[in-house]
């Protein structure tokens, strides 16, 4: 939790944690908006804050979905968010040194040019101001005597890390202003003219209390309302820049899938409302109807109405063949077509609820339940081998852990790997997972820290189960079922114990597990035996404490 | 012009039966037409999910769509043909799709029959959910499927009663059957196999199965010198 403190790079907004889904942190998956899907991702990213590397965001998993750009920290799985509305442009930089030793090493990196439209009108301003003005104290190389901003630990001009024991940071004056015309350099005291912003001599910047004039010929050209206390430090090509290290490779496959969710905007159409389709397909069934029992006085509408249906259908009709011709078609028109289709089947629902005679499902009632449970839980962006390379297997086992979480508890926290994998797909949709690849997620639970366990049964039979079936809590509960069935009993001093189909009955699960909860907690020496012809009781294990 | 008395009560009258008739003949009308829009929605959709299949696995945006469309219109995404492996080695994604598609079946009809459904039943639900452009599926399909799932434990078996042959979805640790049987006998100490499947509703399969397993762990005994045989539980003894 120490972690919350540290403040996100610059542009980057912080996503916090959704405590309802109880995972652990190293659990973490990417929270989605509505209609938001993941594209791709890549481990061992590390975050830039202008041209200097963030320690505390050094290493996480990168994702692009059709709306942000996703970064979750390796460590504490502190994620945060760039959407991609304020991208402007994006470059790939090639590393160099793969052979060299690692301190001369550089990863490649892409770069994003922000577009400076929306840092003007967000409220992200309130984060950079303060950071950016930080900018403005410089400290000095101790190596080649140049001057770098303070939040470079780099010296910009020789690679030279900053040492702090020397160079204490030499605070930034205003340029002096010697006459109207004219105003000395603070670092190397050469005496420029007053409407320059570089020093023609050390190139350093002047510090930007007085450059607000530029802001407003170039900034508020374009947005009216900047407020220029807030702008001054916008200017800087440092700031409208995010880094991006890859440093496990991947990095094409990233950039294009980033460029490619760019260029299709999927965020816009998302904001388009229902509204929209609406628009085309009246819903003519609802309204037909109604105004047919409004019109009873006239009756003149009638032909009207019909023709109105009759149009809305045409173009149902024409759409619907348009979409289907071929597969780039109904790419094209996919999310149009997605409302089409809940639109139709909707209609239909309330049609035939109506007519009460339309017996319309071909389907049984029991799978059209169960499908219905499945819907609800349905995951909207399934992990795949191509999205995520050589993570599948970790990441699969996130969304599994996930998954598990919210349906675990309808089958009383232990569920068949078989079931498991049937209903598992079923959420996914058309992204198929083999038993394989199922199986082998499973067996990353423990490794992963994941609040799941598999167990194998002596029939060869495996579950997953969650926290309440680990060794421990099945111990806990047997005993404490043996005590209370020891006070119902006044017989005698031992109790009558326990047979597995009293446990069975007292826990609510089948007698084979009953039996097997026995045996574990019996493993541990906790309850013991007496083995008779009416079959097996257990009793607490009293010959420990003799001793 | 307005008619008064009872002639324009009359009048009235039918022109309202009138219109109820014009409106409820509008949306007869309108319901066949959706129906026909939803069969050939469902038609394109069962073509395109078996046509483009890699297409549309591969690109997230558009499958997230595709998904969407399938569960509005009820098709199953997960219906592709055998391809040249699957006939050959009995291995690929066609398999895995009828093994999502077995279980699913056995998991939503467990609650009536106790994870235990018949093979041909199961074989016409199979051919209800994969819709009219899928190939038929044969015995030795769902044999293999069934196989397929081995590495994920014995949750699935095939078994055999006589000449039918049976698919088990529900393994002995997680079904309460065994318990439920017991509690009916907990009153009398025995059970009959006709009894049971009388005060539970249950198929006679389904309770013989059970009592079957029961005598082979030797929870149960039975008595074959009556008619019909009884069986007796022997944890209940003692009360007696």
């Amino acid at each position: 939790m120490e972690r919350q403190s540290e403040k996100p790079p610059r542009h980057w907004t912080r996503i916090a944690k959704d405590a309802t889904t109880g995972l652990t942190e190293a659990g973490r998956r990417p929270p989605l908006l509505a209609g938001e899907t993941l594209l791709t991702m890549q481990r061992g990213v590390g975050l830039y804050d202008g041209a200097s590397r963030c320690a505390a965001f050094d290493s996480g998993a990168c994702w692009t979905s059709s709306h942000r750009i996703l970064w979750i920290s390796d460590t504490d799985g502190d994620v945060l968010a760039l959407p991609h509305e304020r991208i402007f442009s994006v470059a790939v930089a090639g590393g160099f040194g793969q052979f060299m030793p690692a301190a001369l090493k550089s990863s490649p990196k892409i770069t994003l040019t922000l577009s400076n439209y929306f840092i003007s009108s967000s409220s992200e301003l309130n984060g950079t101001a303060p950071e950016t003005s930080a900018s403005n104290v410089t400290w000095k190389c101790s190596i080649c005597d140049a001057y770098n901003p303070d939040n470079i630990r780099i010296c910009a001009q020789c690679g030279v890390k900053r040492d702090p024991s020397t160079s204490s940071p030499a605070t930034a004056q205003l340029p002096q202003p010697l006459s109207a015309s004219e105003k000395q350099c603070p670092v190397c005291t050469f005496i420029n003219h007053s409407d320059v912003f570089f020093c023609e001599a050390c190139d350093s910047r002047f510090p930007s209390a007085q450059s607000s004039s530029k802001l407003e010929s170039s900034a508020l050209g374009s947005k009216g309302s900047l407020q220029s206390a807030s702008a001054q430090n916008i200017l800087d090509d440092d700031d409208l820049m995010v880094k991006l290290s890859f440093r496990q490779g991947g990095i094409n496959e990233f950039a294009k899938a980033l460029k490619g969710a760019i260029s299709s905007k999927e965020w816009e159409k998302t904001q388009k409302s229902a509204a929209e389709i609406d628009g085309i397909l009246p819903s003519s069934l609802e309204s037909a109807t109604k105004s047919l029992n409004i019109s009873s006085s006239g009756g003149g509408g009638i032909s009207g109405i019909i023709k109105k249906v009759d149009q809305t259908n045409q173009v149902l009709d024409k759409t619907l063949s348009n979409a289907f011709q071929d597969l780039d078609a109904l790419m094209s028109k996919a999310s149009d077509m997605t409302k089409m289709a809940q639109s139709i089947s909707a209609r239909l629902a309330a049609a035939s609820s109506s007519n009460s005679g339309g017996a319309l499902s071909v389907e049984d009632p029991e799978l059209i339940a169960f499908r219905s449970f499945l819907v609800d839980l349905g995951i909207s962006s399934p992990v795949t081998k191509e999205m995520t390379g050589d993570a599948y297997t970790q990441e699969l086992a996130k969304e599994l852990s996930e998954f598990l979480g919210k349906v675990i508890k309808r089958y009383g926290g232990i569920i068949a790997l078989t079931d498991l994998y049937c209903i598992f797909n079923r959420a996914r949709g058309v992204a198929l997972i083999s038993p394989q690849d199922l199986q082998k997620s499973v067996a990353q639970f423990e490794r992963m820290r994941l609040p799941f366990r598999m167990r194998k049964f002596d029939s060869g039979l495996l579950v997953v189960h969650s926290s309440d079936y680990s060794d421990d809590a099945i111990a806990t509960r047997i005993l404490n079922h043996i005590q209370s069935a020891k006070v119902a009993s006044v017989t005698d001093d031992w109790g009558v114990g326990l047979t597995s189909l009293d446990v069975a009955s007292r826990e609510g699960v089948s007698i084979v597990l009953a039996k097997e909860l026995l045996l574990i907690t019996e493993k541990y020496g906790l309850i013991c035996r007496d083995d008779s012809v009416e079959g097996i009781r257990f009793y607490r294990n009293s010959f420990v404490e003799i001793e | 012009m307005r008619k008064r008395g009872i002639q324009g009560l009359t009048h009235q009258h039918a022109v309202k039966s009138q219109l109820e008739r014009v409106g409820n003949e509008l949306n007869q009308q309108q319901l066949e037409q959706l129906k026909g829009q939803l069969a050939l929605f469902k038609q394109n959709l069962e073509q395109f999910s078996i046509k483009y299949k890699n297409e549309i696995r591969s690109n997230p945006q558009f499958r997230a769509h595709f998904q969407s469309m399938c569960t509005s219109i009820g098709v199953d995404p997960l219906a592709s043909n055998k391809g040249f492996w699957a006939e050959l080695l009995g291995v690929g994604d066609f398999y895995y799709e009828l093994a999502v598609q077995i279980a699913e079946i056995c998991l939503a009809t467990r609650e009536r029959n106790g994870g235990l459904i018949d093979l041909q039943d199961l074989k016409g639900h199979l051919s209800k959910m994969r819709g009219s452009k899928a190939q038929k599926i044969s015995d030795e399909d769902i044999a293999q499927a069934v196989k397929s799932m081995a590495t994920l434990g014995s949750g699935f078996e095939i078994i055999k009663f006589g000449s039918r042959k049976m698919v088990q979805s529900q393994p002995r640790e997680l079904n309460t059957d065994y318990e439920t049987v017991m509690t009916v006998a907990q009153d009398t100490g025995y059970i009959t196999v006709a009894g049971a499947a009388a005060s539970l509703s249950w198929d006679v399969d389904r309770v013989e199965h059970v009592l079957t397993r029961l005598l082979q762990d030797g929870v149960c005994w039975t008595d074959q010198q009556v008619h019909p045989p009884q069986f007796w539980v022997a944890s209940f003894f003692s009360d007696f």
